[in-house]
């Protein structure tokens, strides 16, 4: 009964690394958060400690990409393909309007890491527009 | 793309993931191409021409074709 629910190895790898980066991702912000803004770390070790939750959460455009790389059925790569198509779009157009907004109009300013948050909305934007358009979201939603 | 992978599904009494397994593809890839929205590459088609033990002109129809048959 359960057998259709069961992953792919790519699928299961593919949510196994997403799980490990988004781990780094919040240990390395609390860490950021009591060294540097509550302990006043500085110097060398407090921008690698800052800059830590940034790559881990640009990890995930590794992982997506070894998704893409790994997946040995061609239409679920297309899909892939698609979703990240539709997340880039979204994310770079927002990014690239409020850029502008930001230069011309007194709007509010926008943290930068923002930007790959709205990406991975956009993902799931792709999920539900392959599952519209080609009748299937991919087996990593 | 036309094709008949449906009839000779059903011909065999094969399930959408019983023909999946068959050609080492998800059942999504199979939905897709049966209803038209994906067509398969070249191996692909291939695979599937020799799981059904035919050519693969007799599974994968010209739209020209298609439209002669109608």
């Amino acid at each position: 009964m359960f057998s259709r629910f069961r992953k792919k190895p790519e699928a299961r790898r593919y949510l196994l690394r997403v799980a490990l980066a988004m781990v780094i991702y919040l240990a390395s912000l609390f860490a950021a958060e009591i060294l540097i803004e509550d302990q006043g770390m500085s110097g060398l070790p407090a921008y690698l400690l800052a800059a830590l939750p940034g790559i881990s959460f640009a990890a995930v455009f590794w992982i997506f990409a070894r998704l893409i790389i790994e997946e040995r059925d061609e239409f679920l790569r297309l899909l892939y393909v698609r979703q990240v198509m539709v997340a880039t779009g979204i994310a770079l157009t927002a990014a690239a309007v409020w850029g502008f907004l930001e230069t011309y109009l007194p709007v509010p300013h926008v943290a930068a890491f923002w930007w790959p948050t709205i990406w991975f909305f956009g993902i799931g934007v792709g999920a539900f527009y392959n599952k519209m358009t080609m009748g299937s979201a991919g087996e990593c939603v | 793309m036309k094709n008949r992978l449906r009839v000779l599904r059903a011909e065999r009494e094969w399930s959408q993931q019983d023909l999946a397994d068959r050609l080492d593809v998800s059942r999504q890839s199979v939905n897709a191409i049966e209803t038209g929205k994906y067509d398969p590459s070249l191996p692909l088609a291939f695979r599937i021409a020799d799981v059904f033990a035919l050519r693969i002109e007799e599974i994968f129809l010209r739209e020209v074709d298609a439209q002669a048959a109608q």
